[in-house]
């Protein structure tokens, strides 16, 4: 099936809507696998997302102007004797999306047919 | 210390990205090991998950192996002259087509089964079975019980055998032929042995009827002298097995 040009996948709307969350909580970039953590917690999921699936959906992101990457200074991981960690912003553009993510959800919601109560 | 089984996943994970990102230019496929392994290390120093060494390793290895199609998608997307994102559905035609394309080749090339060097037959006994027919009343006729055996280091493919039984004044007459399949599409493995098999000039099980097998005892010093000939059937050629004498006696199954 092929997706119309900017269009999100519930996936990649999770990932932008994490991004969100782990700015409100003071973290301004994260790295795949704190991601992977955030969206298992927010999902009650056992499984962290597949690696593939989830870098490749970070991939598609960044080349669509949502998310931007740098790697860390290589001073820190070296200091902290691991690998060095490749850090992911949600850039303005993200942010107008989760937004529309949000606005979408709630006016389908509210376009959901009422049930009547019995009498 | 990071124990046995998650760093042995751990390592899987990483042989599995070097090998996927081995198409790739240098920047992406030193990108895509970094971050994997930046993730794997997340992963293996976390001292928030609560759970056990082995699960944490099943764990790895699950989310390793759910990302193998997006893996391969990516692989694809990150091509160079790659003109728009590939669709699951057209990597899925090419690799079956690539998978059907590499068996025929191989069977294409593989020489044919010699069923002639190959395949014994091992005859159990030969004589003459009693037969009831409307069309032809009481006779006997000559039967031949065998089995096959695959002699050869690889299965056979289905085979069929031809009994042809000859003989009798002229030692030319043809006293009937019965067609039977022995083995089935699965082929006979190496080394086995087929079920048994009874086949007669008049079918494949020819009637066991002692009343007429007494009755026509006492002609079988009139039994001309006829013999059997083997013919089996294997990947569309037919190969002469075995000649046997049918010997000269009733034969009571």
């Amino acid at each position: 099936m092929r997706r119309k040009p900017g269009h999100l996948v519930p996936l990649e709307i999770a990932i932008c809507e994490a991004a969100v969350d782990l700015r409100a909580r003071g973290e301004k970039s994260f790295h795949g696998y704190e991601l992977a953590k955030t969206l298992g917690r927010g999902a009650g999921a056992r499984l962290l997302t597949a690696h593939g699936t989830l870098y490749r959906a970070l991939s598609r992101l960044e080349a669509m102007g949502l998310l931007d990457s740098r790697w860390e200074d290589p001073a820190i991981p070296a200091r902290e004797n691991r690998p060095g960690r490749r850090l992911y912003t949600l850039t303005a553009a993200g942010e107008a999306a989760v937004a529309e993510a949000r606005r979408t959800a709630a006016h389908a919601s509210r376009k959901r047919p009422r049930r009547w109560a019995p009498a | 210390m990071i124990p046995g089984p998650l760093l042995l996943t751990a390592a899987a994970v990483r042989g599995w990205t070097w090998l996927y990102t081995l198409p790739l230019d240098a920047a992406a496929q030193h990108a895509r090991r970094a971050e994997i392994a930046s993730d794997l290390w997340e992963f293996q120093h976390d001292r928030t998950r609560d759970e056990s060494d082995l699960r944490s390793a099943l764990q790895l290895f699950i989310r390793a192996m759910l990302g193998v199609p997006d893996d391969l998608l990516w692989c694809c997307e990150q091509l160079p002259d790659h003109p728009r994102a590939i669709r699951p559905f057209a990597v899925i035609k090419v690799v079956v087509l690539i998978t059907a394309a590499s068996g025929l080749v191989v069977s294409a090339n593989r020489p044919a089964l010699d069923v002639a060097r190959t395949l014994q037959v091992n005859v159990a006994s030969t004589g003459w079975v009693a037969v009831s027919t409307k069309r032809t009343g009481d006779e006997i006729v000559p039967a031949v019980a065998f089995t096959l055996t695959n002699l050869a280091d690889r299965a056979t493919s289905a085979l069929q055998v031809n009994a042809l039984f000859y003989g009798g004044p002229t030692n030319h007459d043809e006293w009937g032929a019965t067609f039977i399949s022995v083995v089935g599409g699965r082929g006979l493995a190496p080394g086995a042995t087929s079920r048994s098999v009874v086949v007669s000039a008049h079918g494949v099980n020819g009637r066991d009827d002692a009343g007429v097998a007494r009755r026509l005892a006492i002609l079988h010093i009139m039994i001309p002298e006829t013999r059997v000939k083997l013919f089996v059937r294997h990947e569309g050629r037919w190969t002469l097995l075995a000649e046997d004498p049918i010997r000269p006696a009733l034969l009571r199954r």
